[in-house]
C-alpha cells in the first residue's frame, strides 16, 4: 500500500488524529494512528477508548490496500519538520512503514492495523446539522464552566439538548453554570440530548478548524456522533442525568445594569491582581449610577475600581470569585454584558442577550 | 543585640513518655511502633539503643536485635497532651516559643536574660521543671547565638545534655565539622557538596557564591552562610505562625495491596480524614495530592490542581481518584497518603445547585455527630470497621492549630 500526499495536508491531518492520542496507555497501540487505504480512500484512526476520531486524508495518488498503526508522537514530529514540503510518499510494508521526501527516508516500525480498536456501529439514529464553526464557538462558551474533576462524572461534561431547531449547551462545576443556545437545522425535529465529555467536544473544536462546513450532530443511548465532509467524531457520552439547569438560573433578580465587557473584564482583572490563593475574593458594589470592584488581601494590597452603569437602585455589595467573572467575560463575544443580581445569598445572572448565560454563586465568608 | 537561642529535643520521647505512664517498662529496652501490624519503629529507648535498634527499623528487625523487646503501639494523644504541658514550661521563662514538632522546640531568651541572670541558668531551670513534673523525661538543650546552632549544640550530648555554643568559638567548632551535621543538610545534599569538594562546614563557609549558586540555586547563598554559622531565622511562636500551606495524611496498610478496589477504599478513608481536619481548620484547597510507596519501599507523590476549591471528602477522593486512575502500578501498596494545598481559609463558595446544597449540609451534620461521639462514629458503608489509625499523630498538629508530623514519615529521625 502506499499513498502520496502533500507536506501541509498530511502533517495537518496526522497531527489532527495524533492529538487525541493519551499520552500514556495501558495498550502500546492505543499510542498511535491508525492509517489506512481502502477503495482508494486514505482514513487516518486514533482514539483514547473515549473518543474515536477518522479523518480522511486528501491524497494525491493512492495504490493498494492495507494500512499500519503508527506512532503518533514519533511520526508526527517527522510530519511537521516536512510540513512544507511539496510531496511526501508513505509505503507500507510487513510491519513497518517508509516515509520518503525531499532529502530523505525514515523507516518506522508499526502495529498490526487489525489490531487497532473498531467502532463497527453506533447507537446514533438521527442526526441535525449545525455549522462546524457555531458548534465550536458553543463549545468554548461553556467549556470553562466544567468541572476538572473526571470522576465527579457529570459535572466534567458538557451537557447537550437538542429540541425543535435549537442546540443548548450546558457546563457546570456545581458552582457555576454556563448555558448557549444556538439554531440548528432539525428537518426530522428529533428530540435528543446526552452529556458529552469535555475532551470530546474541546477536541470538536480543533476538528471543525480543520473540517470547515456543516456538520452532523447525533446522540443516541450511549454515543454522541459528529460528521464532517472530512471525518467523523464519536465518543461515549457520560452516564447520569444532568441537574435540572433551568431550575436554578434566578428569574427574579430585580438589580439589574448593563455594562460594557470590556470595561469590566478590565477592572475585574486589575482587581485581581491584588487577591492571592488565600483570599481570591473581588468585593461587588453597586451604588448609583456606578459599579464598583473591590480586593484586598493580606500582605498584598488593595484595589478599587468603578465603571459607570446606569442604575438607580438600592445600594448593593457581594463578594464572588474573579475567576468565575473572568472566566465567562472572556469566552463572551458580546459588547455588552447584562448583570441581574438578587439578595446577598442569591446567585448572580451574567448574560448576552438570551443565548448565552453564566449564572454564579457568591463566595461565603465564615 | 546578640540574640540568645534555646533548642530542646525530648530524648527518646515516645518511648520516654511511655516508660513514664508504665512503670513496668521503665529500665527495659522498648520500642514504640504504629498501631498495624507492618509498621515501623518510631523510636526506641536508650535500652533498646544499646541493642542497634534504630528508628525506621520494621518490628522483625527491632526484635533480631534485641529478642527481649517490648513493642509498644503509639499512643498520638499521650504524647500531644506532654507536648502542651511541656509548652507550658518553657512559656515560663519566654513567651517565644516555636514549637518545631511534637518533641522538639526553639526558644529565644534574649530577654529573658535580665529576669534568669544567663540561658545556662534558664537550661537548668527547664530540666528541673521536666523532671520535677514528668520524673523520668529528658531532655538535650543546645544554647547558640543562632536557631542552626542551637540545634547543632542539642545533637551534641544525648541524652540529658546541655551544650552551649559561644560566637567566638563557632569558627573553630565548624571548621572540621561534616556538613551533614548542620540541620538542614541531608545525606542527599551532602553528597552533591562532596561532589564539589566540599565536606566540612569550613569548607563550605569559603566556598564560591557563584560555584553554589549555579548549582544549588538561591540556595547556594544560604548553605556559605551556614558553613559561617550564620542563621537569622527567627524563632516563631505559634501565634505568628502563618497559616498552613497543606493537610494530609499517610498510612502504612497492614499489608501490601495491589488490589485497586482496597486502594481506593484506603484513599476515600484517608481523603475523609483530610477533608474532616480541613473543614474543622476552616480551610479549603484546590491541589489533591496522592503519595504511593511500594513494597521495595520507592515513594513517590503526583498531585492535581482543579479549578474549585474543596474540603469536603467525597470531593478530594473523587479528585485522589483522577489522580490514581492517571498511575499504572508497578507493585505492591506498602503506604497511602493523601494531601491538600493550595489552600485558602474562611470563605465558602456555595453550591449551586440544591442536591450539592443538600450534600454540603449532610457532610456538616456528620462533622456535628462525629465531634459529639468520636471520630468516625459516622461514615460512609464503604468504610465501616476499617478506620484502625491510631499510631499517627495528625499531620498537622500543634499545640495549637496545625503542623504535619507523622510517625511513618519519621524513619531516620534520632529520637
Amino acid at each position: 500500500m502506499k499513498i502520496l500526499s502533500s507536506g501541509t495536508a498530511l502533517h495537518k491531518g496526522f497531527s489532527l488524529a495524533a492529538s487525541i492520542v493519551p499520552s500514556s496507555a495501558m495498550k502500546q497501540i492505543l499510542q498511535g494512528v491508525k492509517l489506512e487505504v481502502t477503495n482508494n480512500l486514505a482514513e487516518l484512526t486514533a482514539t483514547d477508548l473515549e473518543v474515536l476520531v477518522k479523518y480522511r486524508l486528501p491524497t494525491k495518488a493512492c495504490e493498494g490496500e492495507g494500512g499500519i498503526v503508527l506512532p503518533a508522537s514519533r511520526t508526527n514530529n517527522i510530519f511537521r519538520e516536512w510540513s512544507g514540503n511539496e510531496e511526501i510518499s508513505v509505503l507500507v510494508e510487513e510491519g513497518h512503514c517508509t516515509l520518503q521526501s525531499k532529502g530523505g527516508q525514515f523507516k518506522i516500525l508499526g502495529d498490526d492495523h487489525l489490531q487497532f480498536p473498531k467502532i463497527s456501529k453506533t447507537d446514533v439514529t438521527d442526526f441535525v446539522e449545525i455549522d462546524g464553526e457555531i458548534l465550536g464557538n458553543m463549545v468554548e462558551k461553556v467549556a470553562y464552566a466544567v468541572s476538572s474533576i473526571k470522576a465527579l462524572s457529570i459535572y466534567s461534561g458538557i451537557a447537550i439538548k437538542i429540541s425543535g431547531d435549537t442546540m443548548i449547551m450546558v457546563g457546570s462545576d456545581m458552582n457555576r453554570l454556563a448555558v448557549v443556545k444556538r439554531k440548528i437545522h432539525n428537518p426530522g425535529n428529533v428530540t435528543m440530548s446526552g452529556i458529552a465529555a469535555v475532551k470530546c467536544l474541546t477536541f470538536l473544536q480543533r476538528f471543525v478548524s480543520e473540517c470547515k462546513g456543516i456538520l452532523k450532530v447525533g446522540i443516541g443511548e450511549s454515543q454522541i456522533h459528529f460528521i464532517g465532509e472530512k471525518g467523523e467524531v464519536i465518543s461515549q457520552l457520560i452516564e447520569g442525568k444532568y441537574p435540572n439547569y433551568e431550575d436554578v438560573i434566578p428569574k427574579n433578580n430585580d438589580k439589574k445594569i448593563e455594562v460594557n465587557r470590556n470595561e469590566l473584564l478590565s477592572i475585574v482583572r486589575m482587581a485581581s491582581f491584588v487577591t492571592n490563593e488565600e483570599y481570591r475574593v473581588i468585593e461587588f458594589s453597586l451604588t448609583q449610577g456606578k459599579l464598583t470592584i473591590f480586593s484586598t488581601a493580606a500582605n498584598v494590597g488593595e484595589a478599587s475600581l468603578e465603571i459607570d452603569a446606569q442604575y438607580d437602585g438600592p445600594d448593593y455589595t457581594n463578594t464572588f470569585n474573579p475567576d468565575y467573572i473572568l472566566d465567562f467575560l472572556k469566552a463572551s463575544d458580546s459588547e455588552t454584558i447584562t448583570i441581574e443580581l438578587g439578595e446577598v445569598n442569591d446567585a448572580a445572572l451574567f448574560r448576552t442577550g438570551h443565548e448565552e448565560i453564566n449564572v454564579m454563586m457568591p463566595v461565603d465568608w465564615k | 543585640m546578640k540574640r540568645i537561642i534555646m533548642h530542646i529535643d525530648m530524648n527518646a520521647f515516645f518511648a520516654s513518655v511511655e516508660q513514664q505512664m508504665n512503670p513496668s517498662l521503665r529500665g527495659k529496652p522498648i520500642a514504640v511502633i504504629g498501631s498495624n501490624e507492618r509498621t515501623v519503629v518510631t523510636t526506641s529507648s536508650y535500652e533498646a539503643r544499646a541493642y542497634g535498634v534504630k528508628t525506621g527499623m520494621t518490628k522483625y528487625e527491632a526484635k533480631r536485635l534485641c529478642p527481649h523487646i517490648m513493642l509498644v503501639a503509639g499512643n498520638t494523644s499521650r504524647y500531644t497532651d506532654t507536648c502542651r504541658r511541656l509548652v507550658k514550661i518553657y512559656s515560663r521563662y519566654t513567651p517565644i516559643v516555636e514549637v518545631y514538632s511534637v518533641d522538639e522546640v526553639f526558644l529565644d531568651v534574649t530577654g529573658s536574660i535580665p529576669l534568669f541572670a544567663d540561658a545556662e541558668t534558664i537550661a537548668k531551670k527547664i530540666k528541673q521543671d521536666i523532671r520535677k513534673y514528668f520524673g523520668r523525661l529528658t531532655c538535650s538543650i543546645g544554647i547558640a547565638p543562632s536557631k542552626l546552632l542551637a540545634k547543632l549544640a542539642s545533637d551534641m550530648k544525648k541524652p540529658d545534655g546541655l551544650v552551649v555554643i559561644h560566637e567566638k568559638d563557632v569558627r573553630s567548632l565548624l571548621e572540621n565539622l561534616p556538613v551533614q551535621e548542620l540541620w538542614g543538610i541531608g545525606s542527599k545534599l551532602a553528597e552533591h557538596l562532596a561532589s564539589l569538594g566540599i565536606n566540612t562546614c569550613g569548607e563550605l563557609g569559603r566556598a564560591s557564591v557563584q560555584r553554589l549558586k549555579h548549582k544549588f540555586g538561591i540556595i547556594g547563598e544560604r548553605l556559605i552562610l551556614m558553613g559561617q554559622g550564620i542563621d537569622d531565622s527567627p524563632v516563631i511562636p505559634m501565634e505568628k505562625e502563618s497559616d498552613a500551606k497543606s493537610v494530609g495524611h499517610s498510612m502504612t496498610l497492614e499489608e501490601d495491596i495491589s488490589d485497586r478496589e482496597d486502594i481506593e477504599r484506603y484513599v476515600l478513608q484517608l481523603s475523609e480524614m483530610v477533608g474532616r481536619r480541613l473543614r474543622k481548620e476552616g480551610y479549603s484547597g484546590r491541589t489533591v495530592s496522592l503519595t504511593l510507596r511500594y513494597s521495595d519501599f520507592s515513594t513517590f507523590t503526583r498531585r492535581k490542581t482543579i479549578g474549585i476549591h474543596i474540603n469536603d471528602g467525597i470531593n478530594i477522593y473523587f479528585v485522589a481518584l483522577d489522580v490514581l486512575n492517571a498511575i499504572k502500578l508497578c507493585h505492591p501498596v506498602r503506604l497511602i497518603g493523601v494531601s491538600v494545598s493550595n489552600l485558602h481559609k474562611n470563605h465558602f463558595q456555595t453550591p449551586l445547585f440544591p442536591a450539592e446544597r443538600a450534600k454540603q449540609q449532610v457532610v456538616y451534620a456528620m462533622d456535628e455527630i462525629n465531634n459529639r461521639y468520636g471520630e468516625f462514629s459516622i461514615t460512609w458503608g464503604t468504610l465501616m470497621n476499617r478506620y484502625h489509625h491510631k499510631g499517627v499523630i495528625s499531620p498537622a498538629w500543634r499545640p495549637k492549630g496545625v503542623k504535619c508530623i507523622n510517625l511513618a514519615n519519621q524513619m531516620g529521625k534520632k529520637m
